[in-house]
């Protein structure tokens, strides 16, 4: 059998080609790592009209060949066949936004003058009409001797003709022939960006001023009075939404898991295998997925944002808060999007060209709440909290789940603010980036994000949860307690023993060993701290249904207020998600900084609970 | 490597220029066409001068400042340049020289 075709997507930033390759291929797709490097590879099939299957990659925007970050790198890298794990592309799929050809052109002919075999897609043709811009394609074909197809990929017009061109170019590769006429073939990026103003000039046939809608959205939302006020308005309707629409959605996935506990026990003998899936599997893992609704509805609004464009907007208004501590308005995304879990967050500070930048954003993402928190802080903000409504629509318990969030970002802010000025010490990268057009968001994209996330977040549960549930589970029944023996048999278990071993450290800030057991597993991933004190407290528990749902009362029985206070402060700083710590080893390329992340982490995490239990004890609570 | 050209005589060569329309991109009002003169590219590391000219910010492109500043701050600065906005840091405006133009007959203020 011969190597099947690569087919590579090539193009600036926002000139589509995400777009454009999910509509190619549509929802089978495989993100990897490009090996030894934290870049994504995003790659498809795609059958041609022939019936040849090819391979289809979708490489990061690039606005030159002269890499200025990791993603521009590997872009370079592929197209020169020079980038490990990776042939050189047989084709390459070249996009470009035909109302901004002028700045995506001077790209365009860097890659043409390569001369592989290239077949261009002028995408968002509607959005240029829309702008008022008559485009003559054929022209573009004539001046740089490659095929030329108009697509609108997100309605998916000119698919065909494009896997057409593709397929003839495949068919009909000639190395030998010059595909780009040597005057336009540029040796600086001004000498470029000259040769693509006089290509435009020519392929233009007609411009009104059109709409602009862009630039009228932009008048409003990046001005200096009323940009900062819509955004701030957004979030705030963002944190709302989380918490107020997944209400009824979590009622009913925790009634669900209710039923399935007590079918369990109906239908199953007594014995061991029935109380590992009721207290251990099911009890364990239901306390986290309840949480799925919250993600799904945070990841839903950053997905909206992203699609939409509004998100480099807000980039641009946070800049000067960010530069405040030594960063930029880039290192908003990845912030925004640790509210709902570190791991992308931090995934997606890759977009920082700037190596000091990304490192402090890397450094303080985990301390953002995530979504992995809000099972702790609810759990315990319902237990020991009470629902005073301090005004109309204002409840203590909002407020201090409110407050954990400005905690979490102070501390981030305040974390930076020290990174910049000792360990990644450095002069403050600059602030460079492009606004894109604004854009309708495709539900299909939308839900294609939501479903990869919320996958993300089952396997997660179905994996690195239910292993570290099971394990807890075991340690805790085993060695089973005699009858003569007094205590309870959490004490009695391994685990109990273990607990005991570090509950001296733990003591000083108001830990009892029960806390202290349940930190442990919670190593695994923080809601497991939910999971674990259910899995203890429904072994001890006497009667056979106390279980997860009651965990709150149980808790505010056996916890003083002090303690619980605490519990919630070292939440906020500790870096307790082994897929985090993962994710830094594998973005930073080195054991040096995550070992710093969690020992820095663990050291903040014991002040802050520390100060929060000496505090009120001293005031009596 | 200097911040503000105002107050670094390395950076500020430009200024001694004779042609006294040339003013500091900083210096301007929003959307007041200008064409760039001259960018002191010692001004930033190797890197951001190349990520500067991929955006198109270089000697001779046309820009308008379209927006600056979050409530009263100088900083950041959205920058159209063709049909793309690029935002900027004031660090930047305070390192290039402009020219200014008249107002375009396609200006975005016609319906």
């Amino acid at each position: 059998m011969t190597k099947q075709p690569l087919i590579a997507l090539v193009g600036n930033p926002n000139a589509g080609k995400s777009a454009l390759f999910n509509a190619l291929t549509g929802a089978r797709q495989k993100i990897a790592n490009y090996p030894g490097v934290t870049v994504e590879r995003k790659a498809g099939r795609l059958t041609l009209a022939d019936g040849t299957s090819c391979e289809i990659i979708d490489l990061p925007g690039s606005y030159s060949l002269d890499p200025t970050s990791p993603d521009e790198a590997v872009t370079r890298g592929v197209i020169m066949g020079e980038q490990e794990g990776e042939n050189r592309p047989d084709l390459l799929l070249l996009v470009l936004d035909a109302a901004n050809l002028e700045q995506h052109l001077a790209f365009a002919l860097e890659v043409l003058a390569l001369g592989q075999p290239t077949v261009i897609a002028l995408n968002m043709i509607d959005l240029a009409q829309r702008d008022g811009l008559t485009l003559d394609p054929a022209a573009l074909s004539k001046a740089l001797n490659v095929p030329v197809v108009e697509t609108v990929a997100v309605r998916k017009r000119g698919l065909d003709a494009l896997i057409d061109a593709a397929n003839a170019a495949l068919v009909n590769a000639d190395p030998t022939k010059a595909p780009l006429p040597t005057q336009l073939m540029g040796d600086s990026i001004a000498a470029r960006r000259k040769a693509a103003r006089a290509i435009t000039r020519d392929i233009i046939i007609g411009e009104t001023a059109g709409r602009r809608l862009s630039k009228q959205a932009d008048r409003i939302l990046l001005n200096s009075f009323s940009g900062p006020l819509i955004l701030l308005g957004l979030l705030f309707v963002i944190f709302q939404a989380v918490f107020s629409w997944a209400t009824p959605f979590m009622d009913g996935i925790e009634a669900s898991i209710g039923t399935l506990g007590d079918g369990a026990k109906a239908v199953l003998p007594e014995g061991f295998f029935r109380d590992m899936l009721t207290e251990g599997v099911i009890a364990g893992i239901g306390s986290v997925i309840v949480f799925l609704p919250q993600i799904i509805i945070l990841f839903l609004f950053i997905l909206l944002l992203e699609a939409s464009g509004y998100m480099a907007r807000a980039a641009f208004i946070m800049d000067r808060l960010m530069a405040s501590v030594g960063l930029s308005g880039r290192s908003f995304i990845p912030l925004l999007s640790s509210f709902a879990c570190a791991i992308p967050g931090i995934m997606a500070t890759r977009s920082i060209s700037d190596a000091k930048d990304r490192l402090t954003t890397i450094l303080v993402a985990p301390i953002i709440t995530c979504s992995a928190r809000l099972p702790v802080y609810t759990v315990i903000i319902g237990a020991f909290i009470p629902n005073t409504e301090l005004a109309p629509f204002v409840g203590l318990q909002g407020v201090v789940l409110f407050g954990l969030y400005l905690f979490g970002i102070a501390g981030a802010m305040l974390v930076a603010w020290v990174l910049r000025r000792s360990v990644t010490k450095g002069d403050a990268a600059g602030f460079l980036m492009e606004m894109p057009k604004y854009q309708w968001p495709r539900p299909r994209d939308i839900l294609l994000g939501l479903w990869q996330r919320a996958w993300i977040f089952l396997r997660r549960a179905g994996t690195i949860i239910f292993v570290a549930t099971i394990a807890l589970w075991l340690l805790l029944t085993f060695p089973q307690k005699p009858d003569d023996v007094a205590g309870t048999q959490s004490d009695y278990s391994a685990a109990g023993r273990i607990a005991a071993a570090i509950e001296p450290v733990v003591a000083p800030i108001g830990f009892s060993r029960d806390i202290a057991l349940a930190i442990i597993p919670a190593m695994a991933a923080r809601e497991v701290a939910v999971s674990a004190l259910a899995t203890t407290y429904a072994i001890d528990a006497e009667d056979e249904d106390v279980q997860a749902q009651e965990l709150g009362g149980t808790l505010a029985g056996r916890w003083s207020l002090p303690t619980a206070l605490a519990f919630l402060a070292w939440f906020v700083f500790a870096p307790q998600c082994i897929s985090t710590i993962a994710v830094t080893r594998r973005e930073t390329n080195s054991w040096r900084w995550p070992i710093f992340m969690t020992v820095y982490l663990f050291a903040l995490a014991w002040i802050a609970a520390g100060i929060t239990y000496w505090t009120a004890r001293a005031f009596g609570l | 490597m200097c911040h503000y050209n105002e107050w670094h005589p390395a950076c500020s060569a430009d200024l001694r220029l004779v042609q006294t329309n040339l003013m500091i991109l900083d210096k301007l009002t929003n959307n007041q066409p200008v064409r760039i003169a001259n960018v002191d590219w010692s001004c930033f590391p190797e890197a951001e001068g190349r990520r500067l000219r991929a955006l198109g910010i270089d000697v001779g492109e046309e820009v308008t400042i379209r927006q600056r500043g979050v409530f009263f701050g100088r900083d950041p600065i959205a920058l159209e340049i063709g049909r793309v906005t690029v935002a900027i840091r004031r660090k930047h405006a305070l390192a290039i020289t402009v020219e200014p133009l008249a107002p375009s007959t396609t200006s975005d203020e016609t319906p």
